[in-house]
């Protein structure tokens, strides 16, 4: 199919970018941090505001990430050959900070009604050159029961605790906890093999 | 408890990744994650693992001010930012007449300095920040920044400040030897302004070791001490040497 080839091009060159322009950040190009945001500043930005739910509080974060990114940028081996997956654990690590200190203010209740469907289904944009991972992630995620995907699922795109997962999904904590454990050893079986 | 087992780290990496590590056993986790190579392993290959479920998520544009906020907490600005750093000619060929003795290795690796130099070299000397005056509950209010001459000051006022018509925030340096405090002008409610220092002035930043805001009447204080209450001290940062 040509568009999943397309796809798979423009996503190349979206790595190759993110990765050429932290190089350029530990230069101290302060031009490659500003091109770099324009990059993936929506996609770090749509991430935090699923995890933290208030548009000031993905705000705020959004930019201490990329003050840590701007840091951090000299570190080549943390990110080489995987610039998003660099930024996007630099981000919910965070975001899940926030929480901890913040759910205590934060209401699961004013959270939006649970969306966790794919919400960017026709986004041709992807993550990095990790078209072959998602695929695979799909598929290993597909092979989960219905309880541990939707608890991995919960806890990865909401941040959500495992109390949290056992009132939202109305399950006891301990039934929870072995969901996402089975859930994620599952996943590396899968996705290892 | 027992970091010692692999298959334990295994876990223990996955729900950090995962996010449902958490109260101290998650701070736990990141100083044995500072420390170890294998945890740091463990770690990336859980996030590489995952990364997928975040190319989910709809993308959202950040507002405007997000971008501005990083420019002003990193000392860059939008000039700078802006601006590419254009290579001199000049430069490069006598750099290059001069070393094409060298391997094409050493070649690669000046041109490489050479670029970062000259991206250092070629941006206009940006402001310092000195100061940033923020209250624990509001976060930011007015970011000061001076030019490398110490000559003017640029102040922003961020969303966060109340504007306040009956009346006036006035900045004041505070000289490090206890003597009275010198004015050195009113302070915006939104938006940018600069302050051109005079004599007096300068030499009052020059020694004073913090600011401090004041409470006026419109206009300013009229007797040229403060007279409101003092609603914010701040540390300054001494200027660096261009």
């Amino acid at each position: 199919m040509s568009a999943s080839v397309d796809t798979m091009t423009e996503s190349a060159a979206y790595a190759s970018e993110v990765e050429t322009l932290l190089g350029r950040c530990a230069l101290r190009d302060s031009k490659a941090l500003n091109q770099l945001y324009q990059l993936v500043a929506p996609r770090l930005f749509g991430v935090l505001l699923k995890l933290l739910r208030r548009r000031a509080l993905a705000e705020e974060a959004l930019q201490d990430v990329i003050v840590k990114v701007w840091q951090r940028a000299g570190q080549f081996e943390a990110y080489r050959g995987r610039g998003m997956a660099w930024l996007v654990s630099i981000a919910r690590n965070r975001a899940i900070d926030m929480l901890r200190s913040q759910r205590n203010y934060v209401s699961i209740d004013e959270a939006a009604p649970a969306d966790l469907a794919d919400d960017s289904a026709n986004d041709a944009m992807e993550m990095s050159g990790t078209d072959k991972m998602r695929t695979a992630l799909n598929r290993c995620l597909g092979g989960l029961s219905d309880q541990q995907r939707e608890c991995i699922t919960l806890a990865y795109v909401k941040g959500y605790s495992h109390d949290e997962i056992a009132r939202s999904v109305g399950s006891p904590l301990g039934t929870v906890k072995s969901w996402v454990r089975r859930g994620l050893s599952s996943l590396k079986r899968c996705l290892d093999s | 408890m027992k970091y010692d087992n692999r298959e334990l780290i295994e876990q223990l990496a996955a729900q950090y990744v995962l996010g449902t590590l958490r109260g101290r056993a998650r701070g736990r986790f990141e100083r044995l994650l500072d420390a170890s190579a294998d945890v740091q392993t463990a770690v990336r290959r859980w996030e590489d693992r995952l990364i997928g479920m975040a190319a989910r998520v709809a993308v959202q544009a950040p507002p405007k001010h997000v971008w501005q906020g990083i420019e002003r907490r990193l000392g860059i600005t939008a000039a700078a930012a802006t601006q590419v750093a254009t290579p001199r000619r000049g430069f490069f060929a006598e750099l290059f007449g001069s070393r094409l003795g060298l391997g094409a290795l050493a070649t690669a690796a000046v041109f490489v300095l050479a670029v970062g130099m000259l991206i250092q070299t070629n941006r206009p000397a940006p402001l310092q920040t000195i100061a940033v005056i923020a209250q624990k509950e509001q976060g930011e209010l007015w970011l000061l920044r001076s030019t490398k001459d110490g000559q003017r000051i640029v102040v922003e006022a961020t969303a966060r400040v109340t504007p306040d018509a009956a009346h006036a925030f006035e900045l004041w340096a505070l000289p490090a030897s206890g003597a009275a405090p010198v004015s050195l002008g009113v302070l915006p409610t939104n938006g940018t302004i600069t302050l051109a220092l005079n004599a007096t002035q300068r030499a009052a930043l020059g020694t004073a070791g913090k600011v401090a805001v004041s409470l006026e009447p419109p206009g300013g204080s009229p007797t040229g001490a403060p007279t409101g209450p003092v609603l914010h001290v701040a540390d300054l940062t001494k200027l660096q040497a261009a």
